[in-house]
Parts: structure tokens; sequence; C-alpha cells
């Protein structure tokens, strides 16, 4: 006992040294005594039988070797000593290893006597009928949690069958039936949980039989666990509530090896742990090494199988497999390696290497993976969209022969099984649901979680406290800050990016200009106005990514900063007049005062827009000039092309003529216009007669209007006149002439001298009443 | 007859197991209230009027489960029948030892095997026994109650009564099986003080020669008789383990032999709104749902008591035998359709067959007895099948 506790201190002292010292003075115990005791001077001097005693104890070469073991073990511990070389590091990497091989030499020598020295330790420990009163126990408490699972099962059961057996069409049906039916399960497992651990907590054990027990009852629950993950993703026997891209021919295996591994893999583990908490002080013969490698050698094994098997039925399984074949063959070769090697960086206690291996080796198949669920679930998610519109086309081409598009299917479902990465081997026709826009955008944030999880793992697995390691002074802890930095910036940059993009893209491509002289929908505004945020967009992120990784690089980018906000205000005076056109333009677009393809009139300037510049407005006038006028000019603006236009038109007919059939006339050649395929549709209120709008001196002025959509005015105008002059002509009325009727008094005939010198007298009245109204201008 | 009858026996065992669960579970208290409990619980059930009657009930169920199995057309089937058929087998083998030590102790050794020295025997002389005592009251517990229920949840009351019951179920297995942890701590713990109190203790009085040697030679008589009463016990246990076994495994190889001819052939068998597929003959329409997973309602597990496994036969080549005794009555019962069958009674021969299940694979007991017109719930439920 005193030895224990004198080499304890001795030990501390050691570590304490440790930290100070470099690292390769730490095979010599000897020496680090000496020094210790002079670095602990204020501490009384150690009697003369102590001494005696430290000289002994070291002197023994059992525990020079224990001591060598644990100074190692303490060198060991990661990111403990801030400023040793990359050389020493690796030395210290080497010796570890070394160290390990000797002890796995050890092991593996006294591998017969293992099963032996285990016995006798666990029958040191724990008699025999302890051990079978501890699996009583477990069983004991395995039952009372079981019962009370079963019990809470009896109440949801009614609502798990439901969901498992009502068929959900839309996603988020299908989403939330399998987030129910997950809860519903976990629910269970935390209630066989509680009653089972809390069974056990209730009553009073010895150590040992408490850490073998809970041990145990801690295997079962995370099987369970594993299990009801298992369910819940790959629902084996229900394939509508399955939430990864699997048929059921694969799922139930899967699920199956999932299982098989879970249980083996937790219980060696767990076995491996209470032989090494037993056998950890008094291990000679390297029994617990054994029991631990040989745990994990059995899984690898299993693991192993459960590839090449999962291989083997999706291989038979997928029919139109040529040109994935390849691939497929590809894929459990790389993961067998993979799992190898990192079962060899394991034996030999290189943990840190092994994880890099096995996060960096499973880096591209996760990201396949997450790709095809992302797809898996985004198909399903337009599933119902793409079945109705596909039936749709269908029924619209009868002809089209319907199994073309069955091998497509087929193979898709068998290369997402596969975890491949394909194309989108889409429907003939493109058909875009809701949530399409989406969904680039989610694969890049799943790449984004992957990779920076990837990272962070890795970092970890290497140097302990990530966020300590930027901190340090450090070549290679500053390039992996660095390095973390610039993928940050330039992996968020790419997503916003990407979002942007899609959206902007999907909406330019809904946008169809308008044809011949179709109004123009709102869409035109945003086609004007996307490609110019798009643009401003990139640069914004090129910009803001450069000043990132020039401040992860350690450019100070204050001054840049400011030299661009001086530079930028100079420029900004100078270009102001440019500064307001900008964004004056934008708000003219925000306010929606006129889109391409409108006739508008800007103070003295009418015509229709025919493009927009960031800077100004083009308007090509319609005799064919064309205006550049600077946004910045536009104080106000009338547009001729919303929503409707009002045209009035009048003539003149004598007096004598009857208003009533001017009227049914009128209404007749309005229903006729009505009908017209050219512009009929265009016409929002037909011709109508207002009546006899004003007398004049001569005749009465008839009106007539109609109401019309911007733009088809004029042809209508033109085909009214045309009609109404034509129906007046058949039905008699004539139109009012110009003419001065001048009376002569008396009834003697004139001849011709009198007329001329009677027109000749009415010459200024004829021309007094000419006013030549201005018809209205047409483009 | 058959039916009634193993309800009847099954059910006086049940309580039987109740009763003495219930006792178990005063472990709780402390092992003198298991002991003033056993005289109110357990002591009644070794007197005649009940005695015979528990041994007559165990051979008449153990006799009808076994002929149970020798009918059973395919031993794929869902969880709870699973689970009943081997604990069902499970239950002799596990208690033989536990029934034959009890009568020994009474009849060969002459004592009476209080709780005290019972326990005492589980935790300490004998921890695997113990263990095996674990195994079978959970077993046992479970065939009866799976038994129970498949019986209790087609009555009426079931709605109401369930909400009582399921607790209760869980209950005194789970209060047991504590009450025989606690129990068993308190027998450790006396055990324990009892070993230190007599090193502590002096020595007995000192003793005569002669007297010790007569104490010996009566000590060394009682040694031998009770090893050979062991030898006579264990005789006994594994003679009726091995019985049984042999019995068993009879039963599952006329099974196997009458199932072998009817396998070669084909049945091909299609669902309205199902699916289509083909499966060896042999099975009844029942089975042959669960071993091609369509789902099926089936609330007394193929007992032909419930009728919510019933089927509209739209085409049968060749026709199905007329229906048989039982379940003519449930058809007659629920005033079926002259084309309406029981899934779980149908043994459809080689052939075609094309069927519609008319009850929603998810019914709920309570759901049995909404309707007294079975014509409408028909048409209700046909219509949630579909949907």
């Amino acid at each position: 006992m005193r030895r224990l506790i004198l080499a304890r201190a001795l030990f501390i002292a050691l570590m304490v040294f440790g930290w100070t010292a470099t690292a390769s003075a730490q095979t010599m115990p000897g020496m680090i005594g000496g020094t210790t005791s002079q670095e602990t001077a204020e501490t009384p001097p150690p009697s003369p039988n102590d001494v005696r005693e430290l000289m002994r104890l070291l002197s023994d070469p059992g525990m020079v070797e224990w001591l060598r073991a644990q100074s190692e073990a303490g060198e060991g511990t990661p990111g403990s000593r801030p400023g040793t070389s990359l050389r020493e590091d690796f030395a210290a990497r080497a010796s570890d290893i070394r160290a390990r091989l000797g002890a796995l030499a050890v092991s593996w020598r006294n591998l017969p006597a293992a099963p032996a020295f285990l016995t006798d330790v666990w029958r040191s420990s724990i008699t025999a009928d302890q051990t079978l009163r501890s699996i009583t126990y477990v069983l004991i408490f395995l039952v009372v949690g079981g019962g009370l699972e079963w019990l809470y099962r009896q109440y949801v059961q009614v609502v798990l069958t439901r969901v498992e057996l009502r068929r959900s069409q839309t996603l988020w049906a299908r989403v939330s039936a399998a987030l129910l039916r997950a809860a519903l399960m976990l629910g269970g497992l935390a209630v066989f949980s509680v009653a089972a651990i809390g069974t056990f907590l209730s009553f009073d054990w010895p150590p040992l039989i408490e850490n073998v027990v809970l041990n145990l009852l801690i295997v079962v629950i995370t099987v369970r666990s594993a299990r009801t993950l298992s369910v819940f993703l790959l629902a084996p026997q229900i394939a509508e509530l399955r939430l990864v891209p699997l048929e059921t021919g694969l799922a139930r295996p899967l699920h199956g090896w999932i299982t098989l591994l879970a249980t083996v893999a937790a219980s060696a583990f767990a076995i491996a742990d209470i032989f090494s908490h037993l056998a950890g002080t008094t291990d000679a013969v390297g029994a617990a090494l054994a029991v631990t490698v040989s745990a994990g050698l059995l899984c690898t094994l299993l693991l192993l199988t459960a590839i090449w098997h999962i291989a083997a039925i999706n291989r038979t399984a997928g029919t139109s497999a040529a040109r994935a074949g390849k691939r497929r063959r590809f894929w459990p070769g790389f993961l067998s390696i993979l799992l190898v090697a990192a079962f060899i960086l394991w034996v030999l206690g290189a943990s840190a290497m092994m994880w890099t291996l096995v996060v960096l080796g499973l880096l591209v198949p996760v990201m396949r993976l997450t790709n095809a669920l992302v797809d898996h679930l985004f198909n399903q998610a337009e599933g119902r969209f793409r079945s109705e519109a596909v039936t749709f086309a269908e029924t619209q081409e009868q002809e089209a022969p319907a199994d073309a598009q069955t091998p497509a299917e087929q193979s898709d479902v068998a290369g997402a099984a596969d975890g491949e990465l394909k194309a989108e081997d889409e429907e003939p026709e493109e058909i875009v649901g809701p949530y399409e826009l989406y969904r680039p955008v989610v694969r890049r944030l799943a790449r984004f979680v992957i990779l920076i999880g990837a990272l962070f793992t890795v970092l970890h697995v290497w140097e302990g406290n990530i966020f300590a390691l930027s901190e340090s002074q450090t070549a290679a802890g500053r390039l992996i800050g660095i390095l973390a930095d610039v993928l940050a910036a330039v992996l968020i940059a790419d997503l916003v990016w990407v979002w942007a993009k899609s959206a902007i893209d999907r909406r330019l491509a809904n946008y169809v200009p308008p044809q011949g002289s179709e109004a123009p929908g709102p869409e035109a505004r945003m086609a004007t106005l996307l490609p110019i945020l798009r643009m401003t967009l990139m640069v914004f992120l090129i910009v803001v990514v450069a000043m990132t990784i020039l401040a992860s690089l350690g450019i100070n980018i204050g001054p840049l900063l400011a030299g661009a906000g001086v530079i930028g205000i100079a420029i900004g005076f100078g270009a102001q007049a440019l500064v307001r056109d900008i964004v004056s333009g934008i708000f003219f677009l925000v306010d929606d005062a006129f889109r391409i393809g409108e006739y508008i009139e800007i103070g003295e300037l009418r015509g229709t827009v025919e493009s927009m510049s960031i800077r100004s407005l083009r308007v090509r006038h319609h005799l064919g000039a064309i205006h550049t006028i600077p946004f910045g000019e536009l104080k106000s603006l009338t547009n001729y092309s919303r929503d409707w236009v009002i045209m009035r038109l009048e003539f003149r007919v004598p007096f004598e003529t009857d208003v009533n059939l001017v009227k049914k006339i009128v209404k007749k050649i309005g229903a006729e216009l009505l009908e017209h395929e050219g512009y009929g549709s265009s016409i929002i209120q037909t011709l109508k007669s207002q009546g006899v709008r004003r007398m004049e001196e001569f005749n009465m002025v008839i009106g007539v209007k109609f109401m019309a959509k911007p733009g088809a005015q004029w042809l209508i105008r033109r085909d009214a006149y045309q009609k109404l002059r034509d129906a007046f002509e058949a039905n008699g009325i004539s139109f009012a002439q110009r003419n001065v009727t001048v009376e002569v008094v008396g009834d003697r005939e004139l001849d011709e001298e009198a007329k001329k010198a009677i027109a000749g007298a009415v010459q200024p009245a004829i021309e007094a009443q000419q006013a030549p109204g201005a018809a209205p201008d047409e483009p | 007859m058959a039916r009634n009858l193993r309800m009847l026996s099954g059910s006086v065992l049940y309580i039987f197991l109740a009763c003495h669960l219930l006792n178990m579970a005063f472990g709780l208290v402390s092992v003198d209230a298991v002991e003033a409990a056993r005289t109110y619980l357990t002591k009644p059930w070794t007197m005649p009027p009940l005695s015979p009657l528990l041994a007559l009930s165990l051979l008449i169920h153990t006799a009808l489960g076994l002929s149970s199995i020798y009918r059973r057309n395919t031993l794929r089937m869902s969880g709870y029948d699973r689970v009943q058929l081997i604990s069902g087998l499970l239950v002799i083998p596990l208690l033989a030892s536990h029934i034959v030590g009890i009568w020994a102790a009474k009849n060969l050794y002459g004592f009476d095997p209080t709780y005290r020295i019972i326990l005492a025997y589980f935790w300490l002389d004998a921890p695997a026994e113990g263990l095996r005592q674990v195994i079978v009251v959970v077993v046992a517990w479970l065939h009866g109650s799976i038994g129970m229920f498949s019986w209790l949840r087609l009555k009426a009351s079931w709605e109401r009564v369930s909400l009582f019951v399921y607790p209760l179920v869980v209950a005194v297995p789970v209060l047991a099986l504590i009450g025989f942890v606690d129990a068993g701590n308190e027998v450790i713990a006396e055990r324990q003080a009892a070993i230190e109190s007599a090193a502590s203790s002096p020595p007995a009085q000192a003793l005569s020669q002669e007297e010790i040697a007569e104490m010996e030679a009566a000590a060394a008589q009682r040694n031998e008789e009770i090893r050979r009463n062991q030898d006579l016990q264990s005789r006994i246990v594994w003679g009726t383990i091995i019985v049984y076994l042999v019995v068993t495994a009879a039963t599952f190889l006329a099974r196997a032999i009458r199932l072998h001819s009817a396998h070669r052939r084909v049945l091909s068998v299609r669902y309205v709104h199902g699916p289509a597929f083909r499966t060896p003959v042999g099975a009844s329409m029942l089975e042959v749902a669960r071993l091609n997973d369509v789902p099926h309602a089936n609330l007394c597990r193929g007992r032909g008591r419930c009728g919510t496994c019933r089927i509209r036969v739209v085409e049968a080549d060749p026709p199905l035998p007329d229906p048989g005794k039982v379940e003519a009555a449930t058809l007659a019962r629920l005033k079926l359709d002259p084309d309406i069958r029981l899934a779980c009674q149908v043994l459809p021969a080689a052939g075609h067959l094309v069927v519609e299940r008319l009850v929603p694979p998810d019914i709920d007991p309570a759901e049995l007895h909404v309707s007294p017109e079975p014509s409408d719930t028909n048409k209700a439920l046909v219509e949630t099948a579909g949907a």
C-alpha cells in the first residue's frame, strides 16, 4: 500500500516535470526524481527511510517499466504540451506504436493462457453464485422494463397500427407519420430504459456487480436504440414509410445486419470493458488487450461480411446495371480496404490516424448517399405533382409509349439504392413542382454540413480543442485555422450563391417574353431586374469571400476597407448622376412604373420601352426613332399600356338623321366587333352609342365609345369607322357635308355670273368654319 | 368442446399462477409477510378440492396444446402466436424440477417447504435454480396472458375492462419478481448474519465419545437417505422432461409428415385491392395471408371466434369445402352472406382463388361491438379498407 502511494506521488511529480521539461528526458525516471526534489524545495526534506524506500523502488525493474508506461500514457494525452516540435510529436507517436506492438506481442504469446487468466480474475472477483445471481437480476430488470413497455404499447398500439397501415400521399404526411412512429417507438424504449435502470438503482449493490449489471443493461438499451433508429429510417416491413431510397429486398437484410452488428459490437465492447476493468491492475499476460482486439476483429469481420452480402443482394436486384456495374464492384472493395486499414491502425493504437482515415474515406460515399437521400425525399415530395402532371400528359398524347420510362425508373431506384449519384433521370418532359427550387440548396447544405462535420472531427481527433488550436502560434495550427476559415467562407458563399442563382434562374426560365401585340405581364419587370441582381450578388459574394480570406491570412483589411471607402466617396461624388440613375432606375422598377414592351410617354417623348440598362431606358417611337432616357431624368411618366383604354369616336350627321336608327346600327356593329377573332377578346366594353353629343351649326355630333385592352384600340377604331360608314351608307344615312346654304330672296333664275358672285361672297364663311381638329396620334 | 376445455383448464392454471405470484409479491414487505399470505393464497391449492383439479388441468392443457401444434399448418405466425407457442412448449421442462422439488420436500423429506427455506435455496444454495425459476415465471405468465387476452378481447365489455386489465397483467409478475429480489436480499443478509454469529459464538458443550459417534452415524444415515431421495428426485425430473420432449418431437414429426404431401401443390391467390401471388397448399387463408405479408385482421388469432378475418370469395376454382361447425356457427351469429367465409377456417385446395378482405387490418376490439347490424359495418369497413 505504501509503495503504491509513494509511486503515485512520484508519478504526479513526474507529470509536473513533464509539463515543463522536454519530452525526451522522460524515459529516465531516476534523473527526474532528483530534479523534482530540487524543484519542490519548499517541501520538508524526505526522511532517510523514505529515501531508502524510494531507491529500492527505483531499482525495481517492474516499477521502472510501470513508470515508463504511465509516463507514456501521460505523454499520449493530446494537446497538453504546447510548443513541442513536429519531430518530437512524431517521435512520441512512433514510440507509442512501438509500445503498443510490444504489448500486442506479449498478448499474442500469452494468448493460450488468457482464458484461464480471465476466468481466474473473474472467479476471484465474483463467485459463481454471484454470477448466476447477477444474471437473475438482469433478467428480472429486463422483465420489469419489458412489462412496462408492453403496457405502454397497449395504449399506443392502435395509433401505431393506424400510422403503419394508412398510406399517406404527401411528403409532409409521410414525414409526420414516420416521426410519429419514431416518437412512439422511442417512447417505448424510454419506458423500458427508465423502468429497467430505475428498478436496478432502487436496490443496493456491491460495486463490481453494479458495474457488470449496468453494463449489460446498457448493452440491451444500446441495441434496442439502434434497432429503433433503423426501423425509423428503413421501415423494413412497410415500403411506404421508408425514408431512404431502398427496396424491400434490400432494406430487410440491411435492417437485420444493423441489428446483428449493433448487438455484437455493443456486447463485445461491453465484455472487453468489463474485462479490462477486472484485469486492469493485474494484467500481466495482456489478456484484456487480447479480448479487446478479438472483439474488434469480430466486429470487423462481421462488417466485411455485411458489406459483401449487401453488395451481392444489390447486384442481383439491379437488372439494368450495365453502366453502373463497374462502380458496383468498386464500392464494396473500397469499403473493405478502408475497413481493414482502419482496423490495423486501431490495433496499432493510432486512433487519430484511424479516425482520419475513416472520416476521409467515408466522405465521398456519405456525400453520395446524402445526395441520393435528398433526391429521394424531393422525388417523394414532388411525387404527387409529378404523377398528376404525368397522367395529364398521358391523356393528352395517348399514342406515346408509356413503358419507355419504366426501365429508366427501375435503374433510377437501383442506382439510388447503391448510393450512386447520377444526372437526374428526368421524365421526358420537365415537370417542376413547388419544392424543386430548394433541391440544389438542400444538396449544398447537406454537403456543407458533412464537410464541416468531417473537418471538425478530424481536427478534434488530432488536436483536441480546435478553438484553442486556432489561437496557438504553431505553423500547423495557424495553417489549419486559416484553412478552416477559408473553407467555411467559401462554403457559405457557395451555399448562398447556389440558392440565389437557382432561384433567379428559375424565375427567368419561367418568363415568357410577350409576343406581338400582347401586353407584357408582371414577370417582365423581374426579367429586367433579376440579371442585374444576380450580377451584383456575385460581385458582392466574391468581394466578401476575398476579404474573409485576406483577413484570415492575417492581412489587415482595415486600410483596404478604409481606402475603398475613400475612393468610394470620391467616385460617388464624381458619379453622382450615375448613382442617381441607377438607384432611381431600381425604384422605378420596384414601383412597376413601366415594363419592357409598354407604350409610355415621358414629357415630350413617346414610344415603346425596348430595353433597360442599369442606367437608362430605351424607348422607340412608333415612327422608329429611339430615345435614350437616363432614369435620373424621369420625373413623371405616363403609361398607355395599363389595364384598359377608352376610345371615343364622333361623327357628324345631318339634323334629319334618325338617332334611334343610329343607335341600333352602332349596337349591331358593337356585337360584330366583339365576335371578331383577331381582337374580339381584347374588347372590354364594346362599341356603344352615346347619343347626340352636341349640336353644331349645320349638323349634330353623334358620340360612340368603347373600352379595350391597351394596344388593341387602334385596330378596333379602324374597323369601327369602316363598319359604321358601310352600315350608314346601307341605311341611307349620310354624313353631314360641309355646305353653306344661300337663301336667295325672290324666285328669279340665277345666271352663272351671279352664282360665282355668291360663291365668292360666302367663301370667308366656309373658311371660317374649317376647324382643323388634329386626329389623335396612332403608333 | 376442445376449445372450452382448453379455456377452462387454462383459466384454472392462470388463476393459480396469479395467486402464487401475488403471494411472492409480499416479499416487498418481508419474508414473514410472504409466509403469512401463503396460508390464503398458495396453501388452498395444495389441498384436495383444488390440487387434483390443478393437476388435471395441467395434463389436459398440455395434451390440447400438443394437438393444436399437430393441426397447425404453418409455423410462420404473428408475434403473439409465436411467443405463445414457444412459451407453452417451454413451461413443462422448466417447471418440472420446481414441482417435483416441492412434492419431494413433502413426501420424501417430510418437511413443510416454507418460503424462507425455498428462497434461501433459490438465492443461496442453488442460484441456477433461482434463475430458472425467474425464467419460468416469465414464460408461464406470458403464455397464460396471451391466451386470456385472445379470449377476453372478443367480449363486449373488453373496452371498459382492458383499462384495468392491462396494468394488472403487468403489475402481477413485476411485483412478484421485485418481491422475489427483495425477499432474496433479506434472506441473503440473514444468512450472512447467521454465519458471522456462528463464527463468533462459542462451540457447543463437550459431548462424550459415544454420543459423537452416535450422532455421526445418524448423520451418515440421514445423508445416505437424502442422497437416495435426491437421486430419485432427479430421475423423476429428467424422466418427465425426456418423456415430454419425446412427445413433443413426435408431434412435430407427425405434423411434418401430414404437411409433406400437401406442400407440393400450388395455389394462386389474388386479393381484390391487394396483391396476387402463388403459394403452397396446406395453409388456411389467414396463414396464406401472413406468409405473403398481406395485412389481415384476426382478433381471435385464427380460432374462428371473432369473424374479423372474414373474406368474400369472389372466385374459387375448385370450389371451397363447406364451412365446418365452428365457422358455420360464427357465420350464422354474424348473419353474413353465403359467399363470405372465415379466412382462418378456410383450407383451400390447389387451384385459383380471388378473395376480398372485408375488415380493415387495424380493427380495434372495441369496433366489434359498435354496430349491431353486421351488413352496415361491413360496408363501412370495406370503404375504409379501400381508402
